[in-house]
């Protein structure tokens, strides 16, 4: 991402323009983007062209043109699935074709400017800023984790995990019959099937490391086979780059174990020592791993581990918090207020000397997060009876 | 039989290619026994002959010895070896045994150094035969045994130069062997590019033997080995219903009238009258033998039992000498897995290959998925299931106890092996956990490797008590008459189905061997509500095989009967089942507890690229009380954990053998512990009333446990531990 320019405007206020690069920029973008805000970018509409008489019966032409819109917000939308972003808002100036306070959705799209107005940048929001500026912090990972029958190919980076392709094969068991002939062709086919959508869907070239997890030896026999074909297909004298390129970047793949092939397996695999050292400090990491801690002390039930806004504002008071961890959908909210609120309490915290997190809900921990209140906090001392006193 | 045919089948025969592994069992049999024999009397004449020659004489002259050496005698020419000669041979073979022996010195110690190094005590005395064989036997093993023998061998040698001149005398060959051992030596002679010896098993001819042979007619000719005149007895019992046809014909009747509400009626009501005609006329010889192992359904008991516990306990191992020495293999495939085990440098594996086919199970010595077996003693139809040791096969270890009645927990007995699997990450426990958790209702600890502690009675029975106390404690909770124990050793065989009183230190046992123990053990009868249950099957099991696709399972209620038609949960496919293997022969119906083979048409299937039935996958018929569901409220018990359980973290969920990724939506009630006003976690040993919502857009087909009790229980694994078990509620 690239932040073009920032300008401030006559009304005080300021304007950001930024040009998203990849799809990691539109969960940044999505994020920074609240109703109210006004944004403007260039779009393609259908308009109706001809005169006022054509339109009116109906027999007008329609047309696509793109102009530079203008748009207060009202809704924005995310869809991770497709790596789009949607924004939803009525239009602030007027042009030909498109009158004032009309409608329009636009389609975030890469390598565009996009410019941002607010009333207000808070703390959230610069952070943010900042955060989508530092390319290197970026990780780009991608990660295969299956086991015999299913496979998950998913592509990981700071912001979110995203799962780009789910392989299901029923692969017969081993019989006394047939032997291991059904067995042999299926997980033959199961294995060519996930190489074909490893092809696909990676690009081996951006990648920082390509994980490939599985109970058992599984990992390891789709490793050896995604070379040998690579050598094969050399030797044969066919040329195709990409088999070369994952010759050439073999030493990205990395072979995890975990215990399942469903994509919580990828948590598992993030969390294991020997992958942590691969990945270096990345920021999904470091989050992951205060989760972890947080979980393990509310396992204990020694009092330092708790969830609830509440809770974690009793807390906060007492100047008892460790790691505050808050999802980023709480900073979502369309009331100013509670995101307010929720800002001011990170703030806080900050002064108070406490290391602050805020989670992507993209990604597991936030997810998990999410469930637990969205905002949770491991304290420096047992403070038992945190949510005692309100019950009274 | 006239002259003109005679001499038809021998030509037929003559024309046919000699080839050892195209005989049947029995010819294969006779011929190693004969195989000896005609060698000593060869000996004199000449010995350079090879094997193959020996095994394609005899097999061309109807396995008689006197023709064969006529004939081989016509073939080959007498060879006078001079003394020099001869000991030139000699010195050959012996420096070939040495530089073997040099090239296994780096191949790990393999259990077979061990049963050598036994053998090699009690055999030296032989005769010059056996110093061969354990000459051969040296080199296969470790230096270490290598030295142990060495000496005697020597002496041997020298006895052996002296009578060299003179026609060797003859030797019995029957060697004085305990019968439980299988003699590993003659893998050796295959190792060899030019075998010279005899390659074959011991079997010594006792009752055992007979009563193996005897089982072996009793499986492949069941009938025909029958007098004629109570074949025709059966035959006649049979054209009038058995009981069993009359309460079933009773039940189809009482299931029609509910079934005339559906829209398939018609369609079905007719593939039944079809079926029927099917089973009365093209199958009657099959269907005879279907009933004649369905009558004894009732007298002889089914059940089925699963192998676990921690890796390298010797599971599959165990489970290839029960059907070794039931008789359900035979000696050839054994020797052929022996040879193969060999070159691979894995002796010790031979038995475990029975049930490890696979090449990554073979490779890397470990089972991956489980493997059911059926076999029949005397008295009960077994289905033996094996399943992996791997903590990374949990999930396929629990299909296999999701299917079984009772289960044999195999420990290492082996200082410190023991201790490994016992120990918090062993999987000795948590197999024994999951073995609980799905219903299991009796435990058999074998104590393996009793060989390795020399049958050692303390050694036992600290193995028992900790065991007995882990059991029957809180975790677990088996009572104690639940429990027992049985040690053995699964290499040697020892107490498994034989026991060889010949050793001493092990006089202390006075309990059942694990073969009188399996075909003794109490189950509780499930057979009786048979009317009123509904059918259901878990699939186990689905392959496409000439255009038929076949499900494999266990019925785990009610009966099934062929030309029915079934639902397939939760793809709701519905098909008709054309035909019903139990014990790879067709029955007409099959009954809770057994494990079936059902085929479909696959024309049948209504999109026939998609897998429209999956492994995990329920099978039943229609008005099933079973539902598809995405949300679930449970009884969960939770066990110790490193983490809590939050809301929302995700776990796999197991019922039976299938399983789906999944999370806890709502915790509804803290059963135990105190309660707090907003709960979102558990932490260990809570039992907890939750909402489990499922992963994806995946669906669950799912029953009460107050319906059924095997389909209403699930497991909670995490991370590759299990943390949860518990019951659905709704």
């Amino acid at each position: 991402m690239q932040v073009k320019s920032k300008v401030k405007l006559k009304d005080k206020n300021v304007a950001v323009t930024l040009i998203p690069e990849d799809s990691e920029d539109l969960w940044y973008i999505y994020n920074l983007i609240k109703k109210g805000d006004s944004v403007s970018l260039l779009t393609h509409r259908n308009v109706k062209k001809g005169n006022q008489n054509n339109i009116t019966k109906g027999n007008a032409k329609m047309e696509k043109i793109l102009v530079k819109l203008k748009l207060t917000v009202e809704e924005v939308d995310y869809i991770a699935s497709d790596q789009t972003m949607r924004i939803n808002g009525k239009s602030l100036v007027q042009q030909e074709y498109i009158p004032l306070n009309s409608y329009h959705t636009a389609e975030v799209e890469l390598n565009k400017d996009l410019t941002v107005l607010k009333d207000t940048w808070d703390e959230y929001d610069m952070k943010l800023l900042d955060d989508l500026c530092s390319i290197e912090k970026k990780a780009d990972i991608g990660a295969v984790v299956f086991q015999e029958g299913v496979a998950h190919l998913c592509y990981v980076t700071n912001q979110m995990t995203v799962l780009q392709a789910k392989i299901e094969k029923s692969i017969p068991r081993k019989n006394n019959e047939y032997g291991t002939r059904d067995l042999d062709k299926a997980m033959n086919s199961f294995y060519n099937m996930i190489i074909a959508s490893m092809l696909r869907h990676f690009d081996i070239n951006k990648l920082k490391v390509i994980i490939l997890a599985s109970p058992g030896f599984l990992a390891k026999t789709l490793y050896e086979r995604l070379i040998q074909e690579c050598i094969n297909l050399q030797n044969s004298g066919k040329e195709n780059k990409q088999f070369q390129d994952i010759i050439k970047n073999k030493a990205k793949f990395l072979i995890a174990h975990s215990s399942t092939g469903y994509l919580q397996g990828l948590e598992e695999v993030i969390n294991d020592p020997q992958t942590k050292k691969r990945l270096s400090d990345t920021k999904f990491l470091e989050e992951s791993e205060v989760l972890s801690k947080f979980q393990k002390a509310l396992n204990e039930d020694d009092g330092r581990a708790w969830y609830g806004l509440e809770e974690i504002t009793k807390a906060l008071n007492l100047d008892a918090v460790r790691y505050l961890m808050v999802s980023d959908d709480l900073f979502r909210s369309d009331d100013i207020e509670i995101r307010r609120h929720y800002i001011d309490l990170t703030e806080q915290a900050k002064n108070l000397g406490a290391k602050v997190y805020i989670f992507s809900s993209l990604h597991e921990s936030g997810i998990q997060l999410n469930q637990l209140t969205g905002i949770a906090a491991l304290l420096k001392y047992p403070v038992p009876d945190l949510n005692d006193s309100d019950e009274e | 039989m006239d002259f003109d045919e005679d001499e038809l089948d021998y030509q037929s025969q003559a024309e046919e290619e000699f080839n050892e592994d195209n005989l049947t069992n029995e010819e294969y049999q006779l011929l190693h026994d004969l195989l000896p024999q005609l060698k000593q009397k060869l000996k004199t004449y000449n010995d350079e002959i090879h094997d193959e020659n020996l095994k394609e004489s005899l097999y061309y002259n109807y396995f008689e010895i006197e023709p064969a050496i006529n004939e081989l005698k016509s073939q080959f020419k007498k060879i006078n070896m001079s003394k020099l000669a001869q000991l030139a041979k000699l010195r050959s073979q012996q420096r070939t045994a040495q530089s073997q022996a040099k090239e296994s010195e780096g191949i790990k110690e393999s259990k077979l150094s061990a049963l050598a190094k036994s053998r090699s005590d009690q055999k030296v005395t032989q005769g010059n035969e056996s110093t061969a064989i354990l000459d051969r036997l040296s080199s296969s093993t470790t230096p270490k045994s290598q030295e142990s023998i060495n000496e005697p061998i020597s002496s041997v040698f020298k006895k052996k130069k002296e009578q060299l001149p003179k026609p060797e005398p003859e030797i019995e060959k029957k060697p004085t062997l305990p019968n439980i051992q299988f003699d590993i030596s003659i893998d050796d002679t295959i190792l060899r590019k030019k075998p010279k010896d005899v390659s074959m098993f011991y079997f010594s001819k006792d009752e055992n033997e007979n009563k193996r042979r005897k089982l072996q007619d009793s499986i492949f000719n069941s009938i025909t080995n029958l007098p004629l005149e109570k074949l025709n007895k059966t035959k006649e019992n049979f054209l009038k219903p058995s009981p069993d046809d009359e309460v079933l014909s009773a039940q189809k009747s009482a299931f029609e009238g509910i079934n005339s509400l559906k829209l398939e009626d018609k369609k079905r009501e007719k593939e039944k009258e079809k079926s029927v005609v099917k089973t009365t006329k093209p199958f009657k010889k099959i269907d005879l033998d279907s009933e004649l192992s369905s009558n004894p359904k009732y007298s002889k008991p089914q059940k089925s039992f699963v192998v676990i516990g921690h890796v390298d306990a010797g599971k599959s191992t165990l489970m290839g000498r029960l059907l070794y020495d039931y008789g359900i293999v035979d000696a050839k495939t054994v020797n052929k897995l022996v040879r193969e085990a060999e070159k691979a440098g894995k002796g010790s594996f031979a038995l475990a290959w029975i049930m490890d086919q696979t090449e990554e199970e073979r490779s890397h010595g470990v089972t991956v998925d489980i493997c059911a077996t059926d076999f029949e003693t005397n008295t009960t139809r077994f289905t033996a299931i094996d399943a992996p040791g791997h903590k990374d096969f949990v999930p396929q270890m629990i299909s296999g106890v999701s299917q079984a009645d009772f289960a044999l927990l195999v420990v290492d007995s082996i200082t410190g092996e023991f201790e490994a699997g016992f120990a918090m990450d062993g999987q000795t426990k948590e197999h024994t956990i999951l073995a609980k958790n799905f219903g299991i209702e009796k435990i058999c600890v074998i104590v393996n490797k009793m060989d390795k502690e020399q049958w050692n009675e303390n050694r036992y029975d600290i193995i028992k008590q900790q065991l007995t106390e882990f059991l029957t404690g809180d975790d677990v909770g088996f009572k104690s008459d639940q429990v027992d124990f049985i040690p053995i050793s699964g290499l040697t065989g020892n107490n498994v189905i034989k026991r060889d009183n010949s050793i001493e230190k092990f006089k202390w046992y006075k309990g059942p061997t694990l073969g009188e123990y399996i075909e003794d053990v109490k189950l509780e009868n499930k057979v009786e509500n048979l009317n009123t249950e509904e059918f259901y099957l878990s699939v186990h099991d689905v392959y496409k095989d000439k255009g038929e696709l076949k499900v494999c399972g266990k019925v785990s209620s009610g009966y099934i009967k062929s030309g029915e038609t079934i639902i397939a949960l939760p793809s709701e496919e519905s098909l008709q089942v054309q035909s019903i293997k139990v014990n790879k022969s067709v029955v007409d119906f099959a009954i809770s507890g057994e494990l079936i083979i059902l085929s479909f048409k696959s024309s049948q299937l209504s999109n026939e690229s998609v897998d429209q039935i999956r492994i995990g996958d329920l099978i039943t018929k229609q008005n099933s009380s079973a539902k598809t569901v995405k949300k679930l409220i449970a009884n969960l018990h939770l066990f110790n954990m490193d983490k809590p359980l939050l809301v929302g973290m995700p776990f796999v969920l197991f019922r039976n053998n299938s399983q789906v990724p999944a999370r806890i939506s709502k915790i509804i009630e803290i059963t135990n512990g105190k309660k707090k006003k907003k709960v979102l976690h558990l932490t260990s040993k809570q039992d907890a009333i939750v909402e489990i919502e499922i992963d994806g857009n995946i669906s669950l087909p799912i029953t009460k446990f107050e319906d059924n009790k095997v389909l209403g229980r699930i497991v909670i694994r995490r991370e590759g531990v299990t943390i949860g078990a518990g019951t659905v509620l709704e």
